[in-house]
């Protein structure tokens, strides 16, 4: 277990004033919550801030974390030093934490192994556990990615998750599960599934979370998506679309023939009706024309564009009104 | 022969059709009826329906209730601070795909 510098990650020194902390922590937490931020470890550096947040906001807590912190390396008074402070604090602290399950990112997960060993465990899920309360178990979340392809066809894909389950004492433990899941045919992508009564249990004989499963489609090399509709880019050359042409292109399924009218622009975009996404209301897929030049670097292709030449072609000729 | 018998769970697919009722939705989001009633107030869900009774909320939302509890508790702004959040991450989000498609 490594020593967290809570100053550290909140970027103040030591004997940083109340009103530091609190901007510091504010300004982070805008740049890393994870509803924010499209960092790939935002929630992880933003639990570290809340976790920071959480210890250097509470004047008791900072002190044993200084105490505990100059101690560290002698690592000797560890042990005494954390059942000190479970014991005159561990259950008030517990009891005024109450029932917010409603909370953000800051609450939602569970503390580190170096706060927990300063501070025990996490008193909030316990407290709620004493509670005779009959309360809901958690929702369980979980995001599966899939190919494009798959949601034309629909598949299974196995899932192994960990529930936090709370035993009779208030230990937390963590159950394995695995759970077959069937993902249907058209599914879009962020749409979710839910499996009612597949995540925590109940506390008290509450009922059983439910499990959420987001879907995510992988990024695909040549075809976009938005809704259940497709967008494919496809390169063509000038003169398939000045005089007209017949393309093969591809669908995520397969090969269609697609006609390009005689006279397309850059640009363009063609719509192929039922190839995209089959959900509930099939999408379509567009086609977005995309004309290449082709280089002039043969003696070939220099004369073919010193002949386009003689056509007299300006395409700035209204620029002129300008 | 020996068959491994493999159970498969199906679930529903959450989208704009599912009708979850006021009540329904507090379940799920275990928030007060206040708090979803506040939201409408501000804009942030618009459910189909005149009276309260009558309320119908997408699935949808339950993400987007969620998502305002956090930025609301996380951030502490209030509930039009997180409204506002919310709209411009949205908008965010519709920019990123037209550039991508690009």
């Amino acid at each position: 277990m490594d020593f967290k510098d809570y100053y550290k990650i909140l970027g103040v020194k030591k004997n940083a004033s109340a009103d530091q902390i609190k901007k510091e922590y504010r300004k982070l937490a805008r740049q890393y919550h994870p509803d924010v931020s499209k960092d790939a470890d935002a929630e992880q550096k933003f639990k570290d801030i809340a976790e920071a947040y959480e210890v250097l906001k509470d004047p008791e807590k900072r002190k044993a974390y200084d105490e505990f912190g100059s101690n560290w390396k002698a690592g000797q008074q560890q042990q005494q030093k954390q059942s000190q402070y479970q014991q005159t604090r561990g259950t008030e602290y517990g009891s005024d934490a109450g029932f917010d399950f409603s909370g953000g990112f800051a609450d939602a997960g569970r503390y580190s192994d170096f706060f927990e060993s300063l501070f025990g465990g996490d008193q909030r899920r316990r407290s709620s556990a004493r509670q005779a309360f009959r309360q809901k178990g958690e929702d369980v979340n979980a995001t599966i990615t899939i190919p494009l392809v798959v949601t034309y066809h629909g598949a299974t894909r196995l899932i192994s998750f960990e529930i936090p389950s709370i035993l009779p004492d208030g230990q937390i433990v963590n159950k394995k599960v695995n759970l077959n899941v069937k993902i249907p045919k058209g599914i879009k992508n962020g749409q979710k599934i839910r499996l009612a009564g597949q995540g925590s249990p109940g506390y008290n004989g509450g009922n059983a979370g439910d499990m959420y499963i987001k879907i995510e489609i992988e990024k695909h090399p040549i075809f976009n998506f938005e809704g259940a509709d497709i967008y494919l880019n496809l390169p063509i050359a000038p003169w398939e679309a000045a005089l007209g042409s017949s393309v093969n292109v591809p669908t995520p399924t397969g090969t269609i023939k697609l006609k390009i009218p005689a006279g397309s622009s850059q640009g363009k975009i063609l719509r192929v009706k039922g190839q995209g996404i089959p959900a509930k209301i099939t999408g379509d897929m567009y086609v977005i024309l995309n004309i290449v030049l082709p280089p002039a670097s043969s003696d070939k292709a220099r004369k073919v564009y010193e002949e386009m030449k003689e056509l007299n072609f300006n395409p700035r000729a209204n620029f002129g009104r300008y | 022969m020996k068959y491994n018998i493999i159970q498969v769970c199906h679930g529903k697919i959450l989208d704009d059709e599912n009708d979850l009722s006021l009540i329904q939705l507090c379940n799920i989001c275990n928030l007060t009826p206040e708090l979803i009633i506040e939201m409408v107030n501000e804009g942030i869900l618009e459910p189909t329906g005149e009276s309260k009774k009558a309320w119908r909320f997408s699935f949808t939302v339950v993400e987007r209730v969620r998502k305002v509890q956090r930025l609301k508790n996380d951030l502490n702004v209030n509930l039009a601070g997180a409204a506002l959040a919310l709209h411009l991450l949205e908008k965010i989000e519709q920019l990123e795909i037209i550039i991508e498609r690009r």
